[in-house]
């Protein structure tokens, strides 16, 4: 059966977090957080800096462990790491292949150089990178190419949850939306499942079949994103939702369209259709 | 050398060239003005020149840069008069905010000496209490909570939205005529980010000097159309060092008439749309740059006769001579 979110309730999740509480010293950066992630569930955390959510996604990756509560992961499950800014994130004397092929160390059985180059190569060309020569330095590559290596790295290991921090929001949009585009396909294709954490809601609304608003470590809304930023109800999504309403006002709607509404803090008069992701999810939930 | 300013404008910049040591071509014939009490955005791709633009404007560009073309600001041909002249011009004409607050500000100086020493260099006011009380009525008028004592804290202990309204505090201190923003908001949330355009759009508005006295103007540099839409009067689209697009900011996002800000516009994610449209290809060499129009090699309206001769001009605000009709 078909959830509320787009991914199969009935599957064991590939990542279930319970009661996760994290403490940097006196700060309590997350306050019992509760979580499953599904197979080919695509949740973004979204919420202001300082809120938790990258502080919750380095949980899910196993680099941050807990203060309290309990994190389990399915047996089998992989997961892909690709972060904010894809300059800083690749080590600038390495080559392509030495690049996309480092997650393949922590392999075991290691792979043998021909293996290694193969799933270099397959996930070069899933990040439609297939043509470049591997002995290329970043500095020889632009920004958009730098960031599908670095998603070519996350996708190397053939992973079942990827895991992105912020990963457009160092590009320019016209790079920025290749990615997302990128990102879809890839999911759709893999079937893994995505944690995403932006700041830039309007940006990851598109991609993710639910949305989990941060505040002062905790979970404060949850639901489908149309759902939340057509009707938020904590101050927190209300004011993500309407940062992402005045940032959408004057495009419009229509490539040749007349001029949206040009006022400040104007709101979107029509509602929020549902665009969407591929695996269209159906009917909204919400914690209390 | 103070003359009247072209047109009653507070920033005339013409024919304006700018070819780095390497042979990057930078900037290849602006030609901006922009009205007191006006924000103009200048929006593009990473590359495009914009940063460019505004170094060049305070006269900040490394030695080895050649600079062909004039600035005029406030009455001040910024490339003829002496270095000294130039200096005073940044900080009491113009003001500059940078993109990342955190190292636009000193470590071990507290924030409020921060405002302090921009307001001393370029008034006679000595430093003293009556300085410090009027930088700690700034930081409240900027609604800083708490501004005794946060003006005593040094940066790390402020938040990268509160440093970025301290710095806009030092930027407009001495009331400059113009406001240079270059990605004022790109290490904020987007929150945050119009809410800090807007109050600094507000800020020029409302400091007028008199009654008589035109409120200051704001050049915006951003990569982000949407902020841009919110808080400008007018846009400049720049692409591969030369503006290909200029007009009344509604219009020019919600009529988008030159293939590259077509693509721009479309880029932009829009709620209810999906996913935004990603524009293919990247910016092209600009060593030197290639003949004719530089995005025709990206352009889905090209025509043979788009990538030859000189780049096309601006014809009713539009570089695109297929769309303006004017292609042979």
């Amino acid at each position: 059966m078909n959830g509320a979110h787009g991914a199969n309730d009935s599957a064991e999740p590939v990542v279930r977090l319970q009661d996760v509480t994290v403490r940097y010293g006196k700060t309590l950066a997350l306050d019992g957080v509760t979580l499953d992630v599904r197979p080919a569930e695509r949740i973004a955390l979204v919420g202001d800096s300082g809120c938790g959510k990258t502080t919750l996604l380095s949980v899910v990756s196993g680099y941050r462990t807990p203060t309290a509560g309990t994190v389990q992961r399915r047996p089998g499950t992989r997961t892909g790491l690709l972060l904010q800014d894809p300059v800083a994130s690749l080590n600038p004397g390495w080559t392509l292949e030495q690049l996309v092929a480092e997650p393949l160390r922590d392999r075991t059985p290691r792979p043998d150089r021909a293996a290694r180059r193969a799933a270099v190569q397959r996930a070069l060309s899933e990040v439609r990178l297939g043509g470049l020569d591997l002995s290329r330095l970043p500095h020889e590559l632009s920004v958009g190419q730098c960031q599908r290596v670095a998603l070519a790295r996350a996708l190397v290991t053939d992973p079942t949850l990827l895991l992105a921090d912020e990963p457009t929001s160092a590009l320019d949009p016209s790079v920025a939306a290749g990615v997302l585009r990128l990102l879809d396909a890839v999911l759709t294709a893999t079937g893994a499942a995505l944690l995403v954490v932006s700041h830039d809601v309007l940006a990851v609304a598109p991609l993710v079949h639910r949305m989990l608003v941060i505040h002062g470590g905790r979970v404060v809304e949850d639901g489908r994103p149309d759902d939340l930023l057509a009707r938020p109800a904590h101050a927190t999504t209300r004011r993500l939702a309407d940062t992402a309403h005045r940032l959408a006002a004057t495009a419009p709607l229509a490539p040749a369209g007349p001029a949206g509404p040009a006022g400040p803090g104007q709101p979107v008069a029509a509602g929020w259709p549902a665009g969407g992701p591929t695996v269209a999810p159906s009917g909204p939930k919400r914690s209390t | 050398m103070r003359a009247p300013a072209a047109g009653g404008a507070v920033l005339t910049v013409r024919d304006l060239h700018v070819t780095y040591a390497g042979g990057v071509q930078a900037l290849r014939g602006i030609d901006l003005q922009v009205a007191p009490g006006e924000t103009l955005a200048v929006v593009g791709e990473s590359g495009c020149g914009k940063s460019t633009l505004a170094t060049a404007v305070l006269r900040l560009l490394p030695a080895s840069a050649a600079v062909r073309g004039s600035v005029d600001l406030a009455g001040i041909d910024v490339y003829a008069c002496p270095p000294g002249a130039a200096k005073r011009i940044r900080g009491q004409i113009a003001g500059l905010v940078v993109q990342d607050p955190m190292s636009a500000f000193n470590p071990v100086m507290r924030v409020g000496e921060h405002v302090v020493e921009a307001r001393r260099l370029h008034s006679r006011q000595a430093a003293g209490q009556a300085l410090w009380d009027w930088t700690v009525g700034l930081l409240r008028e900027l609604r800083i909570p708490e501004p005794e004592r946060r003006a005593r804290q040094y940066p790390h202990e402020w938040s990268g939205g509160m440093l970025q309204r301290a710095a806009i505090a030092a930027a407009s201190v001495n009331r400059p005529r113009l406001l240079l923003a270059d990605e004022p908001t790109a290490s904020l949330d987007a929150s945050l980010a119009v809410d800090v355009v807007l109050g600094l759009r507000e800020r020029l508005h409302t400091q007028a000097r008199g009654a008589d006295e035109a409120p200051a103007a704001m050049l915006l540099i951003t990569h982000q159309l949407g902020l841009a839409a919110q808080v400008a009067d007018r846009l400049a689209v720049m692409y591969a060092g030369r503006v290909v697009e200029v007009g009344a900011a509604a219009a020019v996002i919600g009529r988008p008439r030159h293939p590259y800000t077509r693509a721009l516009v479309a880029a932009m994610p829009r709620p209810g749309a999906g996913l935004p449209e990603p524009l293919e290809g990247e910016l092209p060499p600009l060593t030197p740059a290639p003949p004719g129009c530089a995005f025709s090699a990206r352009c889905r309206l090209a025509q043979a006769a788009c990538a030859a001769g000189p780049p096309p001009p601006l014809v009713d605000g539009v570089a695109c001579p297929v769309v303006t009709g004017a292609a042979a």
